[in-house]
């Protein structure tokens, strides 16, 4: 799935020139329609490129002007990229198994999705119909609403279910949303072999670049 | 083709070389990497060149790759020498000096050197 550019990365911390050219940098690798995966591990390098630099004592101006222009640099991945793959074609295996792996994911992910949708929908509604009710109801007739079960039905407690539920539901969908669009396409991180693994990074891989659901309508051209 | 443009196709097509030598010694991240190249002034790429090649030579099989922790902040990609790239290093590394005696030869018009390559 590719990431559309207006998705933002975030980067706790993060300088504004330098996460202003991550992002030009994201958007033109997606313009040069590359993979998510590849895309959050370029610009990932790229950002600790940039920190290193400047950690060395280079102006921050001066690392960027050397990396040259986002979409300059963009075009050279895409050539190198582009140039390994007609160097070196997947065989018919590889092909395959990924076909299948792809269809498989596919409808795991329209699976969950439905139900998570589902789960969304009847949360959101029923919220939308407590909140609503507990703003009406004192002003319901004794006529339509038995007072007795007026009386059982205390409005605030009505009022925070449905607040509750909306906001449920609220987060349900971005989780959603996310998820759909990127969770499957992160990039794994190799340790390498058990020489690294005990140096395995826990802490700050943790910032790995996450897109949040910013403007990022799924665009396909 | 200026003299400028002559260089940067020559430091384009050494670049793999020095690149997979440099990690033939050590493994290293980006940075570190456009370091060591920009030791050598002749050899000294544009940074937005290395990362590219880097990523390509991956895809090739020719590098590892693995993410460490930074101080500096976002992770580290390292880069190391698959047994592919240590192949593929002895054959430019061999193809690299035939071509330099070559050249020199011809550049310095030695017969006996001439002779020597041929």
């Amino acid at each position: 799935m590719r990431v559309h550019p207006n998705s933002r990365i975030e980067r706790p911390g993060g300088n504004p020139v330098s996460s202003a050219y991550l992002d030009g940098l994201a958007k033109a690798l997606w313009i040069q329609r590359m993979e998510a995966e590849d895309v959050h591990a370029i610009v990932l390098e790229m950002d600790n490129h940039i920190a290193e630099a400047v950690r060395a004592g280079r102006p921050l101006a001066e690392v960027i002007q050397a990396l040259g222009p986002p979409q300059l640099l963009a075009e050279a991945y895409c050539v190198a990229l582009t140039f390994e793959s007609s160097v070196r074609p997947p065989g018919w295996p590889h092909r395959l198994f990924r076909t299948i792996g792809g269809v498989a994911r596919s409808i795991a992910a329209f699976l969950w999705l439905s139900i998570g949708a589902g789960l969304t929908f009847v949360l959101a509604t029923a919220g939308s119909v407590c909140v609503v009710g507990a703003l009406v109801l004192p002003y319901i007739s004794p006529r339509i609403l038995d007072p007795t079960l007026r009386v059982g039905l205390p409005q605030f407690a009505v009022f925070a279910s449905g607040a509750a539920a909306l906001v449920l539901a609220r987060q349900l969908a971005r989780w959603l949303r996310f998820h759909a669009r990127f969770a499957h396409a992160r990039p794994t991180l190799p340790l390498a072999d058990d020489e690294h693994a005990s140096e395995a990074p826990v802490g700050r891989l943790a910032y790995f670049p996450t897109i949040t659901p910013n403007n990022n309508e799924e665009v396909d051209r | 083709m200026g003299n400028e443009d002559w260089h940067a196709q020559i430091r384009r097509g050494l670049l793999e070389l020095c690149i997979l030598s440099t990690l033939g010694r050590k493994a290293g991240y980006g940075y570190e990497i456009a370091t060591r190249l920009a030791v050598a002034p002749a050899l000294a790429a544009p940074e937005g060149t290395i990362y590219p090649l880097l990523r390509r030579l991956k895809k090739q099989g020719l590098l590892d790759a693995y993410w460490e922790e930074s101080a500096a902040g976002p992770p580290r990609q390292y880069y190391r020498l698959s047994r592919q790239g240590q192949a593929r290093l002895v054959d430019l590394k061999t193809q690299w000096r035939e071509l330099a005696l070559a050249v020199d030869a011809m550049v310095e018009g030695n017969a006996e050197m001439l002779e020597a390559v041929r």
